[in-house]
C-alpha cells in the first residue's frame, strides 16, 4: 500500500518520458530535407508533424527549431505582460514603385514585398533559412516519394471570410506553377506533367495530394515562400494576364494574409487593414499588433532619409548605400541587412565569342572581385564570394573557388591567345558588344570597370548603355549581345534548380550539359549531403565551363525608427506581422 | 473674340493629331518591351512571348494605333499595361498635384517677380536692384533638385515646420493639402520667379524711358500710378508670354519637384510609365499635356487683348 503513494510520481516520470519520446522521433517541420527512409520505414507511410504553433520545449527538441524562445513566444508573452501597445498606423516606404499588385503575373521585388502581407504562403523561410509550415496543417509522404498529401490549417481564411479550400490552393498551384520557376519545376515532376486533377488532386476541402512521376524530396523549393494562394475564382485567370484589378477594393485582390488590402492608388499609396480573427502559423504565434500599414512610394533616397528622421516614414526597405553608415550609427533607427543577392556577368553561349571556352575563361580570370563588388558601396552591404549559391547559407561550396577573383591578366592574355588561335577572332576589328544599363547605379558601375579590364586584356570593346526597360529588349536577341550585367537570386532561390541563370533556356543560353544533368539529379537527391554534393559539382562546372561570371554577393538593408519593433525578428520577409510601435 | 477662340480651338485639333501620331511612332519605334520586364528575368523567350501576346503588342502596329485613336476619340484612354487601371483615371488622380503645384508655385512666381521686376527696374543699380538681380541669377542656375534638397534639410529636418515630402489630397484635409505644397512650390515658384523677374525689369527699364512715362511723370501723377498704369500695362504683354513658357517650364520643372518632394503628379506618372513602357500611359499623358500647352497658349493670347487693348484678333 506504502508504494501506492508513489504511483502518481511514476505517472508523472512516465508522461515525462513520453513527451521526449514523441519529441524526439517528430520529424522536421516542413518537408523541404527529409532523410532517406530507413529499410524499416518502407511499409508505413513517413508521419511528418507540422511546426506546433505551442509548446516550446517540444520544438527545442526537432532537428530544424531554433534552442531560444521563438520571436513569436517572445511577442505573446510580451504581449500578455502588457509590453506592446497595439494601435497606430505603420508608414513603410518601398524602394520601388509598384506597377502590378499581382504576385503571380511580376516576379517584382517590390510587389513580392507587398504582397506578402496580403497573400497567404504554404510555407515560409526562417531567419534560419528553414522551411516552416505556413499554411499546412499538416503533410506526409509515401516512401517512394511519389504522392504527398497536404492538410490545410482549419482556421485559414480568405479576407472576404470564406475558407480556403484544397481546391483554391489547386487551382493556385496551377497558375503559380505557370509562370514561376520553383513551380514550374515541381510540375514538370508531376504524374502528367501538367495542370490536371490528376497531378494534383482534391481529396477533401481540406487536403490534396500532388502526385509524382518521379521523387521530388526538394519540394519546399516549390511550395515555399511563394505568396499565391487565391480563391480558385481568380486563381483561373491565365498566368500571362493580370488579375483583373476591379475588385482591389473588394473581391479580387484578397487571399488569407495577415493583412486586407483596402486601397491602391498607383504611385501614391496602399492602404492596409488587419485581418480580422487572422492568426499566424509561425512557431509560438504570430499577430497583427497594428491598426494598419501604409505603404507610401518615396522615389527620392534624400527626402527618404528626411522622412525617417522626422517620424514620418516609420520603416523601409529602400535606404541607399550612401546612406547606411550615417542610419547604422544613428541610435533612433533599426537595422537590418537583407539577406544577399548576387550580380552577375551574363556571358551569350550561342556565338562567337561567346561560344569559346577559352574566351569566357580569359574573362573571368580578369576578374578583380574586389573592385567589381565595392560598387555596392559600403562593406557591410557586400562581400567577394566565390559560392554561386551564396556564402553563408546552406548552399555555400568551395569548388572551384581557386578560379574566382584571380585578377589576373596574364593568365587573361593567354586564354585569350589561345581563343584568338582557335576561332580567328580579330583583335583589331572585332568587336565584343556588352550592354549595361543606367536604371541600376551598380549594374552601370559594374560594367565601367569591366569594359576598362576586358580593353586591357586586348578586347574592343563596344558599350551599350541604355535604360534598363531596353537593354532586356536587346537581351532577348541572341545576335545583339556578348556580355550583359544583371544580378540574381536571393535566398529563396540559392540552389541549383532555381536559379535562373543556370537554365540552359534563359539568356546567354549556356550549353553546360554537366550542369543541366545536375540540376535534374540536384532534385531527386533525398539528403542534405546529397545535394551538398551535387551543389559542389554543379559550382566546378560553372567555373570550369564558365557559364557565367558572378563577382561575389550584395545586400540592401531595412530600416525602421526605433519607435517601431519586431519587423525582421522571425523572417527576412516584409510580412509585418508581430510587429508594434511604441510612438 | 468668340470667333478667334473657336478658330484656335479648332487649330488645336490637327496639332493634337500630330501631337498623338508622333507620340504613338516614337513610343512604338524606340526600344523597350514591357513584356519583357514584367516577364523577369528568368522567364524565357516562349514565357516573353505568352506576356507579349496577352497584352496585345503582337498585334500589327496599324490596329495598335487604331485602337489607340478609337479610344481617344471615345474618351477611353485605355488601360495602364501593369497596374490595369483606367489611364484615366490615372491621369485625373495625378492632376491634382500637378496643377495644384503648377498653379501655386505660379502664384508665388507672379506675385515675387513682378513687384521685384517693377522695383528693381525702377531702382536700377541700387541694392535693391543688385540684390534681386543675384537672386533671379540664383533662381535661374540653382537646379530644382538641390534646392528642395536644402529646404527639406532647413525646413522639414532641422525646424519641422513642413513636411519633407509626400502628398494630401485637397478633398482628404485642405490645411494638410497646403501645408505639403508649399515646399515644393517655393521650389519651383522660386526657379520660375528668375526669368520673369528678368524679363520684368527689362521690359519696365524700356518703358520707364518713353515719352509718354516721361510726360505722365510731368503731369505730377504719383510714381505708383506711374508705374503701374502707365508703365507696367505697356510692359506686361511680354511678361505675359514669358509667364506663358513658364508655365511650360513647370510642367517639366514638376517630374523633379515630384521625385524630390514624393509628390504624385503627372511628371512622376510619365517618367514612371516611360522607364516601364507602359506605352498607354505615355501616350495618353503626352496627350493631355500637350492639350494642356495649347490651352495654356490659348488663354495667354486672350489675356493680351485684356491687357493691351490695341490687339484686335477679330479685325
Amino acid at each position: 500500500m506504502k508504494y501506492f503513494r508513489l504511483l502518481p510520481f511514476v505517472l508523472v516520470f512516465a508522461f515525462v518520458l513520453g513527451c521526449s519520446s514523441d519529441s524526439a522521433s517528430s520529424s522536421p517541420a516542413a518537408p523541404s530535407a527529409p532523410q532517406a527512409p530507413k529499410a524499416s520505414d518502407a511499409s508505413t507511410k513517413a508521419q511528418v508533424q507540422p511546426a506546433k504553433p505551442s509548446g516550446v520545449a517540444s520544438l527545442a527538441q526537432t532537428p530544424t527549431a531554433p534552442t531560444a524562445p521563438t520571436a513569436g513566444a517572445v511577442v505573446k508573452a510580451k504581449a500578455a505582460a502588457g509590453g506592446i501597445k497595439k494601435g497606430g498606423i505603420l508608414v513603410w516606404a518601398l524602394e520601388a514603385p509598384v506597377k502590378a499588385i499581382d504576385p503571380v503575373w511580376t516576379t517584382a521585388t517590390v510587389t513580392w514585398r507587398s504582397s506578402q502581407m496580403v497573400y497567404d504562403s504554404l510555407q515560409r523561410l526562417d531567419v534560419d533559412f528553414q522551411y516552416q509550415n505556413n499554411g499546412f496543417e499538416k503533410w506526409e509522404m509515401q516512401p517512394d516519394g511519389l504522392k504527398w498529401t497536404f492538410t490545410l490549417r482549419d482556421n485559414m481564411k480568405f479576407h472576404d471570410g470564406s475558407k480556403v479550400t484544397a481546391t483554391d490552393i489547386q487551382k493556385s498551384a496551377f497558375r503559380w506553377a505557370d509562370r514561376i520557376t520553383a513551380g514550374i519545376q515541381m510540375m514538370k515532376r508531376t504524374t502528367e506533367g501538367n495542370f490536371s486533377d490528376k497531378s494534383i488532386s482534391v481529396v477533401d476541402a481540406s487536403t490534396f495530394t500532388l502526385n509524382m512521376k518521379e521523387p521530388y524530396p526538394v519540394l519546399s523549393m516549390g511550395f515555399s515562400e511563394a505568396p499565391f494562394i487565391m480563391k480558385a475564382s481568380v486563381a483561373a485567370t491565365d498566368a500571362n494576364s493580370r488579375v483583373a484589378t476591379d475588385g482591389y477594393e473588394g473581391s479580387t485582390y484578397i487571399s488569407s494574409g495577415p493583412y486586407v488590402l483596402k486601397k491602391w492608388v498607383p504611385g501614391y499609396r496602399f492602404e492596409y487593414e488587419p485581418h480580422q480573427g487572422w492568426t499566424g502559423m509561425v512557431p509560438e504565434g504570430e499577430s497583427v499588433w497594428v491598426d494598419g500599414v501604409n505603404i507610401v512610394e518615396v522615389p527620392d533616397k534624400t527626402t527618404l532619409l528626411a522622412g525617417l528622421k522626422t517620424g514620418k516614414i516609420d520603416y523601409a526597405t529602400s535606404g541607399s548605400a550612401e546612406q547606411y553608415l550615417a542610419l547604422k550609427d544613428d541610435p533612433n533607427m533599426g537595422m537590418k541587412v537583407s539577406s544577399p543577392g548576387t550580380p552577375i556577368l551574363l556571358l551569350n553561349h550561342t556565338k562567337s565569342p561567346g561560344k569559346y571556352l577559352n574566351w569566357r575563361k580569359s574573362l573571368q580570370a580578369a576578374q578583380d572581385a574586389e573592385k567589381l563588388m565595392s560598387v555596392h558601396g559600403p562593406a557591410q552591404l557586400w562581400q567577394t564570394c566565390h559560392a554561386i549559391f551564396l556564402c553563408g547559407t546552406p548552399g555555400e561550396s568551395a569548388a572551384g573557388k581557386d578560379m574566382y577573383n584571380q585578377a589576373d591578366l596574364t593568365k587573361a592574355k593567354e586564354y585569350r591567345d589561345a581563343f584568338v588561335a582557335e576561332s580567328g577572332w580579330d583583335l583589331d576589328n572585332d568587336v565584343v558588344e556588352m550592354v549595361s544599363n543606367t536604371s541600376y547605379q551598380t549594374h552601370r558601375d559594374r560594367s565601367l570597370i569591366n569594359i576598362a579590364r576586358f580593353k586591357e586584356i586586348g578586347y574592343k570593346m563596344n558599350m551599350t548603355m541604355t535604360d534598363w526597360a531596353t537593354a532586356v529588349t536587346i537581351r532577348q536577341n541572341k545576335d545583339a549581345w556578348d556580355i550583359f550585367h544583371t544580378g540574381c537570386c536571393g535566398i529563396p532561390s540559392n540552389n541549383p534548380v532555381m536559379n535562373w541563370y543556370l537554365s540552359p533556356k534563359t539568356y546567354g543560353w549556356h550549353t553546360n550539359q554537366t550542369i543541366i544533368d545536375l540540376q535534374a539529379q540536384y532534385t531527386r537527391e533525398l539528403t542534405d549531403a546529397g545535394r551538398a554534393k551535387v551543389i559542389d559539382q554543379v559550382q566546378q562546372s560553372y567555373y570550369d565551363q564558365v557559364s557565367h561570371i558572378s563577382p561575389g554577393q550584395n545586400s540592401g538593408y531595412h530600416v525602421w525608427r526605433s519607435s517601431t519593433h519586431g519587423a525582421h525578428d522571425y523572417s527576412d520577409s516584409t510580412r509585418l506581422t508581430n510587429t508594434w510601435m511604441d510612438k | 473674340m468668340q470667333r478667334y477662340i473657336i478658330k484656335r480651338l479648332l487649330a488645336a485639333l490637327p496639332t493634337m493629331a500630330i501631337v498623338g501620331v508622333v507620340v504613338f511612332s516614337i513610343i512604338h519605334l524606340a526600344p523597350g518591351d514591357p513584356a519583357a520586364i514584367m516577364a523577369g528575368e528568368d522567364a524565357d523567350y516562349e514565357q516573353v512571348e505568352a506576356m507579349r501576346e496577352a497584352m496585345g503588342l503582337l498585334d500589327p502596329i496599324p490596329l495598335q494605333f487604331w485602337r489607340f485613336v478609337k479610344g481617344v476619340a471615345t474618351g477611353d484612354l485605355g488601360e495602364s499595361i501593369f497596374s490595369g487601371h483606367s489611364v484615366s483615371g490615372l491621369i485625373m488622380d495625378r492632376a491634382e498635384p500637378t496643377l495644384s503645384l503648377a498653379v501655386l508655385s505660379l502664384s508665388i512666381s507672379i506675385l515675387v517677380s513682378i513687384p521685384a521686376g517693377v522695383l528693381a527696374a525702377w531702382k536700377m543699380n541700387s541694392i535693391f536692384d543688385r540684390i534681386v538681380m543675384i537672386l533671379a541669377l540664383t533662381g535661374y542656375a540653382v537646379p530644382y533638385f538641390a534646392l528642395g534638397y536644402v529646404v527639406i534639410f532647413l525646413f522639414a529636418v532641422k525646424v519641422e515646420w513642413f513636411p519633407a515630402g509626400g502628398y494630401v489630397y485637397m478633398s482628404d484635409n485642405f490645411w494638410q493639402y497646403l501645408h505639403h505644397l508649399l515646399l515644393p512650390s517655393f521650389v519651383l515658384g522660386f526657379a520660375g520667379s528668375a526669368l520673369i523677374t528678368r524679363m520684368t525689369r527689362a521690359t519696365m527699364l524700356e518703358v520707364l524711358k518713353e515719352d509718354y512715362v516721361r510726360t505722365a511723370r510731368s503731369k505730377g501723377l504719383g510714381e505708383t500710378i506711374v508705374l503701374l498704369r502707365h508703365a507696367f500695362r505697356n510692359a506686361a504683354n511680354p511678361v505675359l508670354t514669358v509667364i506663358g513658357f513658364s508655365v511650360a517650364g513647370f510642367i517639366s520643372g514638376v517630374v523633379i519637384t515630384e521625385t524630390v518632394f514624393a509628390i504624385p503628379g503627372m511628371g512622376r506618372l510619365i517618367t514612371e510609365a516611360i522607364s516601364q513602357r507602359d506605352f498607354q500611359i505615355i501616350q495618353s499623358t503626352i496627350l493631355v499635356v500637350a492639350l494642356i500647352y495649347v490651352m495654356v497658349n490659348l488663354i495667354i493670347d486672350i489675356l493680351y487683348v485684356f491687357v493691351d487693348p490695341r490687339i484686335r484678333y477679330d479685325s
